[in-house]
């Protein structure tokens, strides 16, 4: 079988629900041993009150040109590494993924340092805004820095 | 001072509506797309719109449109994060940017 010649990023924003099982065929290589998937679902409570859902809104180009300056921050720190990042807008039901990220590295020393990164930094960085939905009123909600 | 003529913005007199027949007006303002996200989409009403503006930084801008500071706000120009003191150009895209919560 011939090699093919693969990008080491992928990106996405938008409604379609995530698959994540789909993000770990897209950053598999055979000079990777370790791979690492992350998928943020939404929660039933914040605090003590019940989430109905979250309802994600996004810019989506700048926020997909936020995880590339994330994922090519993630290549410098630890080469080899390969990324994929998706989050998914509108509507996310209870335990339904809001976002995956998937890292494989040479070595797992890396790869769970990059997978904790892209994370935390996307959190930071990316233009994403989350509605929490209560029985009662909503909130937009800030992640805590 | 320009009109407010959009059926879209709150009162805000010193922004010009782009959609006047004014050619010489039209010639002398500059014109720009904003871009507002949650809390600020819901505050101003629509997700996006054209602004006349005479000059100004896109933090200026957003004490025009909303009369208060940008405090916790960020910024984007044409798709490139921004600190808001930048000046705006004409065909400029600017976002202002609600504290983030992806993921």
């Amino acid at each position: 079988m011939s090699e093919q010649i693969l990008q080491s990023m992928h990106f996405r924003v938008g409604p379609e629900p995530l698959e994540p099982s789909h993000l770990i065929e897209l950053v598999k290589r055979s000079s990777c041993g370790a791979l690492l998937l992350f998928v943020g679902t939404t929660r039933d409570h914040f605090n003590d009150r019940k989430v109905v859902d979250l309802k994600y809104e996004a810019y989506e180009d700048l926020a997909v040109t936020m995880m590339s300056e994330i994922a090519q921050e993630m290549e410098r720190q630890w080469p080899g590494t390969v990324i994929a990042i998706e989050h998914r807008t509108g509507t996310v039901e209870v335990m339904e993924a809001s976002v995956a990220i998937a890292v494989s590295a040479p070595h797992r020393h890396e790869a769970y340092l990059a997978s904790r990164y892209a994370i935390d930094e996307l959190k930071k960085r990316v233009p994403i805004w989350k509605l929490e939905r209560f029985e009662q009123g909503a909130h937009w909600k800030a992640n805590q820095l | 001072m320009p009109e407010e003529k959009s059926a879209n913005q709150t009162s805000s007199p010193t922004i010009a509506d782009v959609g006047d027949n004014d050619p010489e007006r039209a010639y002398k303002s500059s014109t720009v797309t904003v871009l507002y996200f949650a809390q600020l989409r819901e505050e101003r009403g629509c997700s996006e719109e054209q602004l006349g503006i005479d000059s100004s930084t896109p933090s200026e801008l957003f004490v025009e449109i909303f009369g208060r500071q940008p405090d916790g706000i960020g910024f984007a120009i044409n798709q490139s994060l921004a600190s808001g003191k930048e000046s705006i150009q004409a065909g400029d895209v600017i976002a202002y940017l609600p504290p983030f919560g992806g993921g």
